[in-house]
């Protein structure tokens, strides 16, 4: 699996909970940046996530899951 | 469907006004919305339609409920039950010391809620439509008993909620069976409050967008006979050749000619579509010890044409859509063609297998199912086979002879305090003699029959092949001396008896109004209502305020074979 790959299939959950963001603002996006990551937003984020790459995210973590590129990394993390 | 499919699914465009319904529930909603909305988009697919979710506050089932009810109109209401809405020392985010007579203060506290909960939920179904998932979570592990034991505890609680089902069921609401799979996520629930895995909100979301807007049902099952409805080649073997009995090996045709007789006592039409001469099947059909009673089959369709043709023949006979008909045959080449030919049919494989035939049966039900058998629904193969006599007298008499002769008799009831599933249900399945194929609401239909200015006529009919029972609805409200007709129906069983004119009739004559207003509009199905109405109108175009006034009635109104209309609400038709 390469990093482009997981990077696509992050994009694509991305869309999914955030439809109205275009894609280049979703490759840089923070919590900060995107009105509607809100708590549920974040949530839903993480479970889409976990479903498409077949993780469990500790919940430890959760708090630290405010980008893309944080995301980018937990999945790392997993050896996906 | 996962939460990635679902989140695609509830955002796709949507067309015109949104379907509006409450999520109840005392848990984090989360997902649960996200589902629902997917799944409710899904059965609203038709109507391009989106859906407008109301969800309310954390922990509190039955503030949320009320809430609902507060609020304008009858959207439905789909409330998730589960233990911590009962007593929050049932669930696992509350903290609590356990106390020596805990038990028997929480089994008080669940009957108090259960009480009020069942109030709610009874008083809500009496306006709009509410589904009700009960509890699938467990309690916690220190009240739980020796390891395989129901405990006393346990079973109370259980009792109590199956009270609630019970009277809730009873009231109208419809209450979901429980689903296989594991219902809780005991880490969601603690780090989101959202204790179901997705899997299960998932499947539990489907069936409950399924309680809310049902598919409509199939109305025909067509089958084959020949190694499906017995054991055996009937033209080869014989009529008193092919079985059906357990000491033959044959039981799973048994099987299944109690399922045809148990769709047939709920108004599924059953008819038969064979590769065989006729005579022998009629034989065989006649057994005295056959599992389903042979009145019940109609038509029976045995010769050597195509399958196809025959589905299409029977589909004319009981005058209603292909895609309407499920048909069952052993041979895969048989279903190949009718699916190749007519793809609107079901078409489904009838297994040799005893399992897999319980399996086939029990899917099949399913296509079938329905809240409730009506009278209606009873009559509707007998009056098919009446309608079909009636049809080949038709042809060889004079029309007017005919209707003179058919001693009918109508009945016209004008009350509306009381809710009538067979009435909305006429206006929302009529396609044919139907004023502008609008559907209504079942909410919106239970506020058309309380307001002050409301018209409903509800015609019931029989002549000498028998009772039709309620086969037409008129609905519209008073405007000064008129009656504006919003919707106004007539089931196809019905036609040729005159019976729309003689409705008229009685909306001029019973209910008192000298004009009627027709909201108008032309579908791809209505002509026979375009027929009756330019009869009686002249060309009406394709869309419009039609208006048609006492005189012009009575003068262009065909012969209905009665004197003048009295008080009451019976007319003679025939003689």
């Amino acid at each position: 699996m390469t990093n482009a790959s997981n990077q696509q299939r992050l994009l694509s959950c991305f869309q999914a909970v955030f439809p109205d963001a275009p894609e280049a603002a979703l490759l840089n996006a923070t919590i900060d940046t995107l009105p509607t990551w809100d708590s549920v937003g974040q949530v839903t984020l993480i479970t889409v996530v976990e479903e498409e790459f077949g993780i469990a995210i500790d919940p430890e973590f959760y708090e630290e899951l405010t980008s893309f590129g944080a995301f980018v990394k937990v999945v790392e993390s997993a050896g996906k | 469907m996962t939460l990635r499919e679902a989140l695609l699914a509830a955002g796709r465009p949507s067309t015109g006004a949104p379907f509006p319904f409450f999520l109840c529930c005392g848990c984090e909603p989360l997902h649960l919305t996200t589902f629902l909305k997917a799944h409710m988009r899904g059965r609203l697919t038709p109507t391009g339609r989106g859906v407008n979710v109301t969800t309310g506050r954390f922990g509190d089932l039955a503030g949320n409920i009320e809430r609902a009810l507060a609020a304008e109109g009858s959207a439905p209401l789909v409330v998730v039950l589960d233990w911590p809405d009962l007593d929050p020392r049932l669930g696992l985010r509350e903290a609590s010391r356990p106390g020596l007579n805990d038990e028997i203060a929480i089994l008080e506290e669940v009957r108090a809620r259960v009480g009020r909960l069942g109030t709610l939920l009874t008083r809500a179904a009496v306006d709009r439509r509410v589904a009700l998932a009960l509890p699938a979570g467990p309690v916690p592990p220190w009240m739980q008993g020796m390891p395989g034991q129901a405990t006393t505890f346990m079973l109370r609680l259980r009792e109590s909620a199956a009270s609630l089902a019970s009277a809730c069921s009873a009231a109208g609401v419809r209450v979901a069976d429980s689903l296989p799979g594991e219902p809780y996520d005991f880490r969601s629930y603690l780090n989101t409050g959202f204790p179901y895995p997705v899997s299960y909100a998932d499947a539990l979301s489907a069936q409950l967008a399924a309680l809310v807007l049902p598919a409509p049902p199939k109305k025909g099952l067509v089958t084959d006979l020949d190694n499906t409805l017995w054991m055996g080649i009937v033209g080869d073997d014989g009529p008193d050749n092919v079985h059906w009995s357990i000491d033959r090996h044959a039981r799973v045709h048994g099987i299944y000619q109690q399922f045809l007789g148990g769709l047939s006592a709920q108004g599924v039409l059953i008819g038969v579509a064979s590769k065989n001469d006729s005579a022998p099947v009629a034989e065989a059909l006649a057994r005295p010890d056959l599992l389903l009673d042979s009145q019940s089959v109609f038509p029976v369709v045995a010769n050597w044409g195509t399958k196809s043709a025959s589905l299409r023949r029977i589909a004319e006979t009981w005058n209603i859509g292909l895609d309407s008909i499920v048909f069952v045959d052993d041979s895969l080449l048989e279903l190949a063609e009718v699916q190749q030919e007519l793809p609107e049919v079901e078409c489904v494989h009838f297994p040799s297998d005893a399992t897999a035939l319980l399996e086939t049966l029990r899917a099949l039900a399913l296509r079938f199912g329905r809240e409730s058998t009506n009278q209606e629904d009873r009559l509707r193969a007998s009056s098919l086979r009446a309608g079909s006599e009636l049809a080949s007298l038709a042809a060889h008499t004079n029309p007017e002879t005919l209707l003179s002769g058919l001693q009918g008799r109508l009945t016209f009831d004008f009350q509306r305090e009381a809710f009538d599933p067979r009435v909305l249900e006429l206006l929302n399945k009529t396609n044919q003699f139907n004023l502008n194929g609008r559907r209504w609401e079942e909410g919106e239909f239970r506020q058309f029959l309380a307001g002050p200015d409301s018209v409903l006529c509800v015609v019931h009919y029989q002549d000498r092949f028998g009772p039709l029972g309620k086969i037409a609805v008129a609905a519209g409200r008073r405007v000064g001396g008129a009656l504006r007709a919003e919707s106004w129906v007539m089931s196809c069983r019905a036609f040729s008896r005159r019976i729309e004119f003689a409705t008229l009739r009685a909306l001029f004559e019973e209910g008192g109004v000298d004009a009627v207003l027709f909201e108008w509009t032309a579908t791809a199905r209505n002509g026979p209502a375009r027929e009756a109405l330019e009869l009686l109108l002249g060309p009406i175009g394709d869309t419009g305020l039609l208006s048609l006034d006492r005189e012009t009635f009575l003068a262009r109104c065909p012969r209905l074979y009665d004197g003048p209309t009295e008080s009451g609400t019976s007319l003679p038709l025939g003689d």
